[in-house]
């Protein structure tokens, strides 16, 4: 019904509902959060398609497809369109009056964007409509800077409304860029802190300084970081790597480590295990990253035997002291617990059967570094 | 309604609405008055009304009457576009001066976005600016009434409540906004229900708002500001969301009364009087020469386009002739050049953005301009322009 108001030099973009999506997003517990990915990601499945068909050059989404760990603080769509970078801020608004970008899409030297573009999602009409657009230089000396909100803003007055000036822009533009400040760098041990003072915060994005908050978030992996500790209960379901869908950062064997050898890795029964997954894990007092690898044997629907183990990802040891341990998730009480030598190339819970559905917490430790998975088998 | 025919009048007079209907143009003496001086001052140059416009348009920071002049002079536009949208759109309840009354409100949203500089025409920017307003307008009316209060709620922007608790006389409206925040942040659409029909929040969702806003709240007081003087129960909560929806159903949906003046402050009166004035021929001299470079500009980006359109292919022109003729809906022109719907609309932009690329190239030779998005709307503008003024000179014969 609405179609017939539209504005004729504003594309409309149909944007189908995915509710495989949705369900996919059901581990992640905050309502809103797991809204704005789902719509971030139904808004990027509309965007690239028209982007490609409009533009010769290749149309990526950056930093990569999914990017959950910046949309659960940070709204915004970022493509790359060769050489220049777009941002689109999608807006459930019934109004389109005026374009609000968060500060981290223009103040941060690796994330500011060239363009930045204004979009009405009608959830109900299954459809997305791009309604203005502005430039870096533009939005950055016009734009309404919020102090509480952390935002630029500018009204719909300011912007260009017309889509093929876009298309005309996009290739004899030179963007001249205003400069932006360069990031801070600062020791991980400061960035951890950081990290841990907004992992319980209803707003992470405004409860640091902003050249705090945006060395910890343009990190990726302080980033993947702050998304797992911010994820309660994080829980990583076995039942769902049956149906080849995994949470982020993990993995199936194949993709993980293609010279799956390589890691002397066996199967837990004597035959192949049915299911191998793992994940990369960071603590800032390892010198690599280590690689946490589950060994899943379905003996029956109820039944599982399963096998945890933690190897090195590029060294050929373990770094010695490192810990692995195992507890229950509700109890928190401590099920089995090794410790790496000096001169241990893995370390493993020796295999162990459960029921599914159980509720279970592996802990990496060294030092004071600790890094938790909850999962449910 | 008949159109004012001399330059007196058209910047100096309003229309009058009787009911729906144009009544009569109403005589503001003070304008009259002001733009009679104006023409003794040109005296002798027969000049048009596009040469006022651009005239009044400079003056505006310098002329105490250059806006009013201006209001004056964007009524028909503004009528004939709302009688556009009423034409086209009959089957919404919506009336003329309603739409007259949506769309004249927007005067200076309108001036704000011109730019004559490459040779665009203020009456036709503004018929299509006057119309994409009531358009957006009739939209967003639409949207609202057909939502729940919830679902209201939900889709508001924060500019939207943060208006409407101002005009509802609030003065400070960050608890509100703060209580909105949490309600938007725990209550999220479902997919199998839709979000225009959002139902009121569970006790569960309202103990969850509470909480949120209550340690929100705390949050942001300890930053030298405070934010409300209290902590919220559920039961006030129900209150407060009930009556945000009820304050932003009323600021959306007003009644429309009549805007169709600008203002006067006294002080102006005097200004003018004081101000029988620069008698200053440099200036005349000045303003006859910016209206001849626009002028030229115009009828320079009308040749450039008129052999643009030339190299276009037979059906791309025809399909251009249809839609500016604006009289066919994109289902009448899909079925007459037997494409699809959609089709419609992505051969019309890119045949757009063929002009506006070989009109840029043209004025970036000749004119000197830069590659900017700011000037390539304005060129953009003056191409839509030329394109409407060009085949209502010339409607084409329609075969079939």
């Amino acid at each position: 019904m609405s179609v017939i108001f539209d504005n004729p030099v504003q594309p409309v973009l149909r944007m189908p509902v995915d509710p495989d999506r949705w369900q996919r997003s059901a581990s992640i517990s905050d309502a809103a959060i797991r809204w704005r990915i789902y719509l971030h990601q139904i808004g990027l499945a509309a965007l690239i398609p028209w982007f490609q068909e409009e533009f010769d050059c290749p149309v990526l989404p950056f930093p990569h497809a999914a990017p959950f760990d910046i949309w659960h603080v940070v709204e915004g769509l970022a493509l790359q369109l060769g050489e220049k970078r777009i941002v689109i801020m999608l807006s459930e608004a019934i109004d389109a009056a005026s374009l609000e970008v968060p500060q981290e899409w223009v103040d941060l030297p690796t994330w500011r964007a060239d363009y930045y573009i204004g979009a009405y999602v009608e959830i109900d009409e299954q459809r997305l409509v791009l309604w203005g657009y502005t430039t870096h230089d533009r939005l950055k000396t016009d734009g309404d800077y919020s102090q509480t909100r952390r935002t630029y803003s500018l009204s719909d007055t300011e912007l260009i409304q017309d889509f093929s000036v876009f298309w005309v822009a996009q290739q004899v533009e030179q963007t001249s860029t205003q400069p932006v400040e360069p990031l801070l760098e600062l020791p991980p041990a400061q960035i951890e802190q950081l990290l841990q003072r907004v992992i319980d915060t209803p707003e992470p994005r405004l409860a640091l300084p902003f050249d705090h908050w945006g060395t910890l978030l343009t990190s990726e992996h302080w980033r993947q970081q702050l998304y797992q500790q911010r994820q309660t209960p994080r829980l990583v379901s076995i039942g769902d790597w049956l149906e080849q869908i995994f949470e982020y950062g993990w993995q199936s064997m194949d993709s993980l480590a293609p010279e799956a050898t390589a890691f002397n890795f066996r199967s837990a029964a004597s035959g192949a295990a049915v299911l191998t997954c793992g994940k990369k894990i960071f603590l800032n007092t390892a010198p690599d990253d280590l690689l946490l690898m589950f060994s899943v044997d379905i003996e029956t629907d109820k039944r599982r035997n399963i096998r945890i183990q933690l190897y090195p990802s590029g060294e050929a040891l373990l770094p010695s002291d490192v810990v692995l341990g195992l507890e229950l998730s509700e109890t928190g009480e401590l099920l089995k617990q090794v410790r790496a030598g000096n001169q241990d190339n893995y370390i493993q819970i020796p295999p162990f059967r459960c029921s599914a559905g159980q509720r279970l917490r592996v802990h990496i430790q060294l030092d004071n570094s600790i890094c938790q998975e909850d999962f449910i088998s | 309604m008949h159109s004012r025919t001399d330059v007196l009048t058209i910047f100096s007079t309003y229309i009058q609405f009787s009911g729906d209907r144009f009544d009569r143009w109403i005589s503001d003496p003070r304008l009259a008055r002001s733009m009679q001086q104006e023409l003794l001052k040109h005296d002798g140059a027969e000049r048009s009304d596009t040469f006022w416009a651009l005239y009044w348009y400079r003056q505006q920071s310098h002329h105490p009457n250059a806006t009013h002049h201006l209001w004056a002079y964007l009524q028909e536009p503004c009528y004939w576009a709302s009688e556009q949208v009423a034409r086209r759109f009959s089957m919404v309840q919506y009336s003329l001066a309603d739409g007259f009354q949506i769309a004249i409100a927007n005067v200076d949203r309108i001036l704000r976005g011109y730019d004559p500089d490459v040779g665009s025409n203020l009456r036709a920017y503004a018929h299509r600016a006057f119309g994409n307003c009531i358009r957006d307008q009739l939209r967003q009316q639409h949207e609202v009434n057909i939502s729940s209060d919830w679902g209201l709620l939900r889709r508001l922007s924060q500019i939207q409540l943060t208006r409407a608790l101002l005009t509802a006389g609030f003065i400070e409206t960050a608890p509100y906004i703060l209580i909105w925040q949490c309600f938007r942040a725990v209550c999220v659409p479902q997919l199998d229900r839709p979000v225009r029909g959002l139902s009121a929040p569970s006790d569960r969702q309202y103990a969850a708002i509470s909480e949120r806003y209550n340690q929100r709240r705390h949050q942001l007081t300890s930053n030298t500001t405070t934010v409300g003087t209290q902590d919220i129960n559920t039961y006030q909560l129900v209150t407060e969301l009930t009556r945000l929806a009820t304050i932003a159903r009323n600021y959306l949906n007003p009644t429309i009364t009549s805007l169709n003046q600008p203002q006067y402050d006294d002080s102006s009166e005097e200004q003018l009087n004081a101000l029988t004035m620069d008698e200053n021929p440099m200036a005349q001299l000045l303003a006859a020469e910016d209206y001849t470079q626009q002028q030229q500009y115009a009828k320079q980006i009308g040749e450039v386009l008129e052999n643009a359109l030339l190299d276009l292919d037979p059906p791309s022109q025809k399909l251009l002739s249809l839609y500016y003729q604006d009289t066919y809906t994109q289902t009448d022109i899909a079925d007459q050049l037997d494409i699809q719907q959609y089709q419609v609309s992505r051969k019309l932009k890119r045949i757009r953005q063929q002009l506006l690329l070989s009109c840029f190239n043209w004025c970036q030779e000749t004119l000197h301009i830069l590659p900017e998005s700011a000037i390539l709307a304005n060129v953009g503008e003056v191409i839509h322009e030329w394109l409407q003024y060009h085949y209502s000179q010339e409607p084409p014969e329609v075969s079939e």
